[in-house]
């Protein structure tokens, strides 16, 4: 049977991302290309991409990438909801781990690489959190959390449970294109090995070693 | 092909006299780094065995795959045996060799350290193309891992179909280079889908990290997906592990296809000229007894049309896999302009969510059952009281 890392693109759309919706969505139509251009990649790391901001949207439902004709746009507003977005993540993960089966594949703890230029807007995203990355859950997954701009250390802390890179200072738009380079270099390196292997040298982040890592 | 030449020993032809390099390179087989000249930037990093693979800035066409430094100081003798043992083949299956891999043609050493690394050639020109994707373009090494795709993907980022001529011009090639490696008594061990290059153009391939074989035996290379059932994990990869990772890749790439549905589309062998084909890969796949998988000649042979010629009994078989349910995914449709940017964030186009799957059938039959239970229970009933 073939191993398949279901990957979670969890990006950050709220207002203050407006200003860089081109780079954004340049950077994501990037993503697409890569993915798409590299069959074996693809193949191993099936990939959803979601948005969120005031609601939280599946941009791309877990898919080889080399099946999707192109990525839609994303449109930029709104506050930046946390909790909506873990809940709905999880939501994804039963439903696509079971489909992921379905066709016969092995399916890897899935990751999910979270994108944000801000903190959270809702009081009670812990609580969806928790749930999110409980250990009783079978298919609770990892976090691997990337921030800039206005994003806070102390929250991401709480959020990643696989690694965490906060920008050193470089200009948002410089960041998002570094940290979804970092994604796909870790999907590319993890892809060779089977299991996964995080590219921690990102052009313009530090990379913080997250010191209670969940275990498997 | 010809009779095996096992290689050990032919260390002698290195650095006396051998025949002169055909691909052109000039120094002799075992150089120092000064001998090089100045070294370009590297273009590759931290892959595999190698730190660095650098262009030799006087030496256009060649580089320099420097090892990392734990190497194993037996590793200069192995170096030496690769370079040389072309020299023990017939001219035509030399410079299918030369042309077809990445052969290292001289060792590179330093006070010291015997094995620094090796001179390989560039891959040739014909091997890059230009991917298409979106609005996206880029002109780089077509991995063979195309090959395992269908024509529409191939289509998809602008390469030209290979169709089932394509297929098995690229798949001769793949059997002709393994079963010279395999005469020469080498294992490579790392078949797979980023270690050949392939030209849609000239349906041809090109082999490379080839200078980490080693004579019978190596360390199994783990990828995932190509590991070998009969190899046992921690042991090492050997003539009968490359037998099974070459069929495996020729399967992938004979079907374009890589998941379970590869073993049945070649059960199902659709090569009519080549009738043999179809048995060969099977038995590679799925033989019992891994020392009675068929060789890369044998399987060469068949994409040849030839038959499947063996001097030993035809091993026995494991099943096919098991195919995965029929499974549906939704695709995304790309987005179309035209979006008010007052609009609230959202994605443009409303994505089809997975939905639950319907049981209906299972529904009416729970109530079937229902029906037919109550049924004998009114019948017993009825018949107790009489």
């Amino acid at each position: 049977m073939s191993l398949c890392l279901p990957t979670y693109v969890v990006i950050d759309a709220s207002t203050s991302m407006k200003p860089h919706e081109g780079v954004l969505n340049a950077t994501l139509a990037r993503l697409h290309y890569n993915l798409a251009t590299n069959p074996r990649v693809s193949e191993f790391a099936q990939v959803c991409v979601v948005a969120f901001s005031t609601d939280v949207h599946v941009v791309i439902p877990m898919s080889d990438m080399e099946q999707v004709p192109a990525m839609p746009e994303v449109i930029c507003g709104g506050r930046t909801e946390y909790g909506k977005t873990f809940d709905r993540v999880r939501e994804c993960i039963e439903q696509d781990v079971s489909n992921l089966r379905m066709q016969g594949l092995d399916v890897l703890r899935p990751t999910i690489f979270f994108l944000t230029d801000g903190g959270p807007t809702d009081a009670r995203w812990q609580d969806a959190f928790r749930q999110l990355v409980d250990r009783d859950w079978p298919r609770h997954p990892h976090v691997i959390a990337y921030g800039f701009g206005g994003a806070k250390r102390d929250v991401l802390e709480q959020v990643a449970t696989k690694a965490l890179f906060i920008a050193d200072g470089s200009d948002t738009e410089s960041a998002l294109s570094a940290a979804i380079t970092g994604l796909l270099n870790t999907l590319i390196a993890s892809s060779k090995t089977g299991q996964m292997q995080i590219a921690t040298d990102v052009r313009g982040f530090q990379y913080v070693e997250v010191a209670q890592e969940y275990v498997d | 092909m010809t009779e095996p030449h096992v290689i050990g020993g032919a260390d002698d032809s290195a650095g006396t006299g051998p025949a002169a390099d055909p691909r052109g390179w000039v120094l002799p087989r075992t150089v120092s780094v000064g001998d090089l000249g100045p070294l370009a930037e590297p273009i590759s990093e931290h892959n595999g065995q190698a730190i660095a693979v650098k262009p030799l800035t006087n030496h256009p066409g060649w580089l320099a795959k420097l090892y990392r430094p734990d190497q194993h100081p037996e590793d200069a003798h192995r170096l030496d045996l690769l370079i040389s043992a072309p020299d023990t083949l017939p001219e035509a299956d030399r410079a299918l060799l030369y042309a077809g891999t990445c052969w290292p043609a001289a060792r590179i050493h330093q006070p010291g350290n015997p094995a620094v690394g090796c001179v390989i050639p560039m891959a040739p020109e014909q091997y890059r193309s230009e991917l298409r994707r979106g609005k996206f373009s880029e002109r780089r090494f077509v991995e063979i891992d195309w090959l395992a795709k269908s024509d529409e993907s191939i289509r998809g980022v602008g390469l030209p179909s290979p169709g089932s001529p394509g297929r098995l011009a690229a798949c001769r090639q793949l059997t002709a280079l393994a079963a010279i490696l395999e005469n020469l008594g080498l294992v490579y061990s790392d078949w797979s889908f980023s270690n050949a290059f392939w030209s849609p153009d000239q349906r041809s391939v090109y082999l490379i990290d080839v200078d980490g074989c080693q004579p019978k035996k190596m360390p199994d290379i783990h990828q995932p997906n190509w590991a070998d059932p009969l190899t046992p994990p921690g042991t090492d990869a050997d003539e009968y592990t490359d037998r099974y990772r070459l069929g495996l890749l020729v399967a992938k790439c004979m079907t374009g296809r890589r998941d379970a549905h590869t073993f049945h589309r070649v059960a199902a062998s659709p090569w009519q000229e080549q009738p043999a084909v179809s048995e060969v890969l099977l038995d590679m796949l799925l033989a019992t007894d891994r020392e009675r998988r068929p060789s890369a000649a044998q399987l060469n042979q068949a994409l040849n049309s030839g038959p499947y010629l063996r001097t030993v009994p035809r091993p026995a078989r494991t099943e096919l896999p098991p195919l995965p349910p029929q499974a549906t995914q939704p695709i995304p449709r790309p987005s179309t302009s035209g979006h008010t940017p007052e609009k609230k964030p959202h994605t443009p186009e409303k994505k089809p969510e997975p939905s639950p799957a319907k049981q209906p059938e299972t529904d009416a039959a729970a109530g079937w059952i229902v029906l037919v239970v109550i049924g004998l229970i009114l019948l017993i009933i009825i018949a107790s009281n009489h």
